[in-house]
């Protein structure tokens, strides 16, 4: 499969009307859980488990009658999540990156929105209600930040898993973003994710 | 990995399993399925939902969890520890399957098993069998479907050559090309 170009903004919008425009968002908020008494979750972030048996991003296509890329987006979240997904918005600050190639012609937005974990945790209650559960979306799922003591057990493994797109890296730029993960700690499978020890500031997004 | 069939561990008997000593512990999973009529995008048909749980180690399982043989039966500790995330359920020694001998809690969500192929041969179930899995879990699941008519076995060889091919191919990539 070929792999994933990173676009600009600008760029991707000036794109014609050839083009069909995807945008899929993480969504993430702070936990202060920690798994078996030591290990700390730091945030849940969201991910699905797609129709094509690939982890993706919750999003879906912008149609025409979408007046904006975040007005689709909205819309596609509430298709896929259910009515928990009202109870916010991703606008354009929360944008972070476009890339063209994971299907003929489809270009795919890329955001990150930061939640309360009540608003997270509604969001999980409400998913399996959704109109798309169950079809183009098989179940939601949590990333693990942690590694157990095997070194290898919780995020380096999550990220064997199989990918849509340019997932995985959006995933690993976010995370390094919120301070989970140190730059170039990732450059492709089975090799070991450096995580950041979590300090007392929780990181914020640029 | 050979796959000319559907790969297996080693499987004992359930009078076998139960008369290992107390060295040994038990752990007792679940696959849930219902038939589902319905069909994705209209045309590819669904067949069956099957439930399998995305774990705290970033792989895929199936729900259950480890039984105190000391205090319950395998059945009432599995209905427990499924009742703790899933409620109102009731297994029973007819829904059991197989034991597995195999070496050694917090779910990190829910998914449902895509079982049908797309055009392209690889979305669907091949993909899905890329993940990363317990290597029980992958073998229960393969051995459920076969022995459970969900799929006839050329379709799961099928499928598992498919995922086996693309993780090869992943990894050519990825390891310096060797002469």
């Amino acid at each position: 499969m070929a792999r994933a170009r990173r676009l600009e903004l600008a760029e991707a919008l000036a794109l014609g009307p050839g083009w069909r425009h995807a945008c899929y968002a993480l969504l993430h908020a702070p936990d202060p859980g920690i798994l078996f008494g030591r290990l700390p979750l730091r945030y849940a972030i969201l991910m699905q488990m797609r129709f094509d048996g690939r982890l993706g991003f919750p999003g879906g296509f912008v149609d025409s009658q979408d007046s904006s890329l975040e007005v689709g987006l909205n819309r596609g979240l509430l298709e896929l999540l259910g009515e928990a997904a009202a109870a916010f918005r991703v606008e354009r600050p929360d944008y972070r990156s476009s890339h063209a190639g994971s299907g003929p012609r489809v270009v795919a937005h890329f955001y990150a929105k930061s939640l309360t974990l009540e608003q997270l945790l509604a969001v999980e209650a409400s998913a399996t209600g959704a109109k798309d559960h169950g079809l183009e979306v098989l179940g939601l799922v949590r990333v693990p930040l942690y590694t157990l003591h095997d070194g290898v057990g919780g995020l380096p493994i999550f990220l064997e898993n199989c990918f849509i797109g340019a997932a995985r890296e959006q995933l690993l730029d976010t995370l390094q973003d919120l301070g989970v993960v140190e730059a170039g700690a990732f450059s492709g499978l089975q090799i070991p994710v450096r995580l950041r020890q979590p300090s007392v500031d929780s990181g914020n997004l640029r | 990995m050979s796959t000319a069939a559907v790969p297996e561990l080693k499987q004992i008997s359930r009078v076998e399993a139960m008369r290992l000593g107390p060295g040994w512990s038990h752990s007792c999973h679940a696959m849930l399925y219902a038939a589902n009529p319905g069909q994705l995008f209209g045309r590819i048909p669904m067949r069956f939902s099957v439930l399998m749980q995305m774990r705290f180690d970033g792989l895929l399982g199936f729900p259950g969890g480890f039984v105190d043989r000391r205090f319950w039966s395998l059945e009432d500790g599995l209905n427990r520890v499924l009742g703790l995330g899933l409620g109102c359920l009731r297994l029973t020694e007819a829904d059991y399957l197989s034991s597995h001998l195999t070496e050694g809690p917090h779910v990190l969500g829910l998914v449902r098993v895509p079982l049908y192929t797309q055009k392209d041969r690889v979305g669907g179930f091949p993909n899905f069998l890329s993940n990363a899995f317990v290597s029980t879990a992958k073998c229960q699941l393969l051995f459920a479907l076969k022995v459970l008519n969900m799929m006839p076995e050329e379709k799961l060889v099928e499928a598992l050559a498919a995922a086996t091919e693309k993780q090869k191919k992943a990894l050519e990539k990825l390891l310096p090309a060797s002469s």
